[in-house]
């Protein structure tokens, strides 16, 4: 294991951000830390990184305990989310800052520059400043200065969201190949489902400063652990209700359980289920989805944009339950299925 | 609404700049009428002993003055741009020395600088006997050596450095924490930050504040001069541009010359800002500001 957290505490002026991170990150491994704002992400990179104190716990960076050790001995390399590229350097002479400020040599500092610069493309740009830059080169710049030093882990902080659509689905993938070729430790965080299921060899996903869960995008998507998971990785969100309401398969009908069910298997073809007044319908493209009302519970329905419903129509709604997931209701954990 | 401030534009600077361009040439002492002889003020300038003294005390100033200020001023400003215990109270005191009249905080210095009383010269004596310093030396002659008093004068100055401060406290406080934060992880040193982020950074605020304070230089220390030194030692120890335009002026009566004066301290100044800005663009153009 490359990197590893043991009960890492941490938090603002008597304010705990992150309530025990548990998290081992192997050494050629991308991990995702996906959650919402205010989960404690760029919280847990800055206390990797050393610029934030961990108040309790241990951070273990290939097998040395940094602990207790400021930033630049911890041997990580960061990329913020606003970049941080110096102003009034080029782009050569931010990518060799770490090497010259670490005392080597100026020509060999800017070859090894040079050679960052080319794995990530942005080798035709190092006399450019950054202000001379677009955004997607800015942020290609940053990525090489990173790579520059060659360190043990990669801290990535939301570097893709200042990016439009188009190149953020470019970069993304370039990151991922970039990333099979360098081999190393590189955490990235995010709150973009999309690019942690496309990007993570595994995702940890966070909530209020806790791991709700941690695994490989399949188990994320295929076996949530929470309600939370659940809900959170998805567009739309999961379907949640009660597993003694309208829509009983062969789940037990436990009154603390939750069914989940995601939009793609909610069916229309049984004529027993219950009736689902359709309350509105989004197209997208090829796809549509209905929002439906069960017996006062919402339940929103996945299908091909050609065979959606009329608002207002009422159908017999019925759930693909091989595809159903068993929540305890009190505590949103996964329930194991009898 | 633009009004007010033209008139008195018009009625305080451009005016008085064109009469005093204008007296230059002319000889004119508030009794007879002007009258005009042309270069003469200028040549009598540069055979007076006097106003080449007041050149050089004001040039002194400057060349110890300027730069000192700016850098205690930034070393102020980096010292205290972060949140602390007593920041707040050390901020206030920086800048307090600049809110205090001018005239007071001369008569302040006044006695600050008592060879005998003052407690300068009092501390300077501690460990030393019979007057002397811990090091056997006499203590300055504050207000009796030229040199000295030259010192006293320069010294004065670099308390009332408030505005600057602020606006470096500022300046460096506007600048992206991220940066700094990158440099702490590749474990760049304080010297390194400084000299390769900080200084670079804050370098555009830092040239304005020296083209300004070389152009407010031969004003600031009119006050200190004229209440604490009165220009002397005798003759003319402290005697600088500002008060021999003064004394030629409202004292001698004599306003062509001190006209005269006033121009060749204009052009002075200019000359200095065309220098400094100079400087600067070849700055901005080295890092593409």
């Amino acid at each position: 294991m490359s990197l590893v957290l043991a009960d890492v505490h941490a938090g603002y002026g008597g304010h705990e951000v992150l309530h025990g991170v548990d998290l081992s990150v192997a050494s050629d491994e991308l991990l995702v830390v996906l959650g919402p704002s205010g989960a404690g992400k760029s919280t847990l990179l800055r206390v990797v990184a050393g610029l934030e104190p961990a108040t309790r716990g241990r951070i273990v960076i290939a097998g040395r305990d940094v602990t207790r050790l400021r930033p630049g001995r911890r041997n990580v390399s960061m990329v913020f989310q606003s970049y941080a590229l110096f102003p009034h350097l080029t782009a050569g002479e931010n990518i060799a800052f770490g090497l010259e400020v670490r005392d080597m040599p100026r020509a060999a500092a800017r070859e090894r520059a040079r050679r960052a610069a080319e794995t990530v493309g942005c080798a035709h740009l190092l006399d450019r400043r950054p202000g001379q830059l677009s955004g997607g080169e800015r942020q290609r710049v940053a990525l090489a200065r990173a790579l520059a030093r060659e360190p043990d882990v990669f801290l990535l902080d939301e570097p893709l969201s200042n990016l439009d659509q188009e190149l953020r689905v470019e970069t993304r993938a370039e990151l991922k190949a970039l990333h099979a070729a360098v081999g190393r430790t590189l955490v990235h965080v995010t709150h973009d489902q999309t690019e942690a299921l496309v990007l993570g060899d595994r995702i940890a996903v966070l909530r209020e400063g806790r791991v709700e869960q941690v695994g490989t995008p399949e188990e994320i998507w295929r076996t949530p652990a929470t309600t939370f998971v659940a809900r959170f990785v998805g567009s739309p969100p999961m379907n949640l209700l009660p597993a003694d309401g309208p829509l009983r398969g062969p789940l037990p009908a436990d009154p603390a359980g939750q069914v989940g069910f995601r939009p793609e298997a909610v069916r229309f073809d049984d004529p027993d289920g219950p009736p689902g007044t359709v309350e509105r319908v989004e197209v997208i493209g090829e796809d549509a989805y209905a929002y439906l009302r069960v017996d006062r519970h919402p339940v929103v329905a996945r299908m091909p944009a050609a065979d959606r419903p009329a608002t207002g129509s009422t159908l017999p709604v019925a759930v693909r339950w091989a595809d159903a997931h068993l929540f305890d209701a009190a505590t949103g954990r996964r329930a194991t299925r009898p | 609404m633009l009004a007010p401030y033209a008139l008195g534009l018009v009625g305080l600077v451009l005016v008085p700049a064109v009469v005093t361009l204008a007296m230059a040439f002319a000889d004119y002492d508030l009794i007879q009428a002007p009258r005009w002889i042309g270069l003469d003020n200028f040549r009598e300038l540069a055979s007076d002993e006097i106003f080449h003294a007041a050149l050089r005390n004001s040039l002194v100033f400057a060349a110890f003055a300027v730069p000192a200020r700016l850098l205690l001023a930034l070393g102020l400003a980096l010292l205290l741009h972060r949140r602390a215990a007593v920041v707040g109270t050390a901020r206030t005191t920086a800048a307090l020395p600049s809110a205090v009249p001018e005239i007071a905080y001369g008569l302040l210095w006044l006695w600050l600088f008592n060879p005998l009383y003052g407690p300068i010269n009092q501390l300077l004596q501690i460990g030393g006997g019979n007057g002397l310093t811990a090091l056997g030396r006499t203590p300055p002659q504050w207000l009796t050596d030229p040199a000295d008093a030259q010192a006293a004068i320069v010294a004065m100055s670099v308390f009332t450095i408030g505005e600057m401060f602020v606006i470096l406290l500022a300046t460096r406080q506007a600048l992206p924490p991220e940066v700094y934060e990158l440099a702490a992880i590749e474990d760049a040193t304080g010297w390194d930050v400084f000299r390769r982020i900080t200084l670079p950074l804050m370098a555009p605020v830092l040239g304005l504040l020296l083209l300004r304070d070389t152009i407010l230089s031969f004003q600031v220390s009119f006050v200190p001069v004229l209440v604490v030194t009165e220009g002397g030692p005798p003759p003319y120890g402290t005697t600088n541009l500002s008060l021999f335009v003064y004394r030629t002026g409202f004292e001698y009566l004599r306003y062509g010359y001190a006209a005269a004066a006033t121009i060749v301290m204009l052009l002075l100044t200019i000359g200095a800002v065309a220098l400094q800005w100079h400087l600067i663009r070849r700055y901005r153009r080295l890092y593409g500001l």
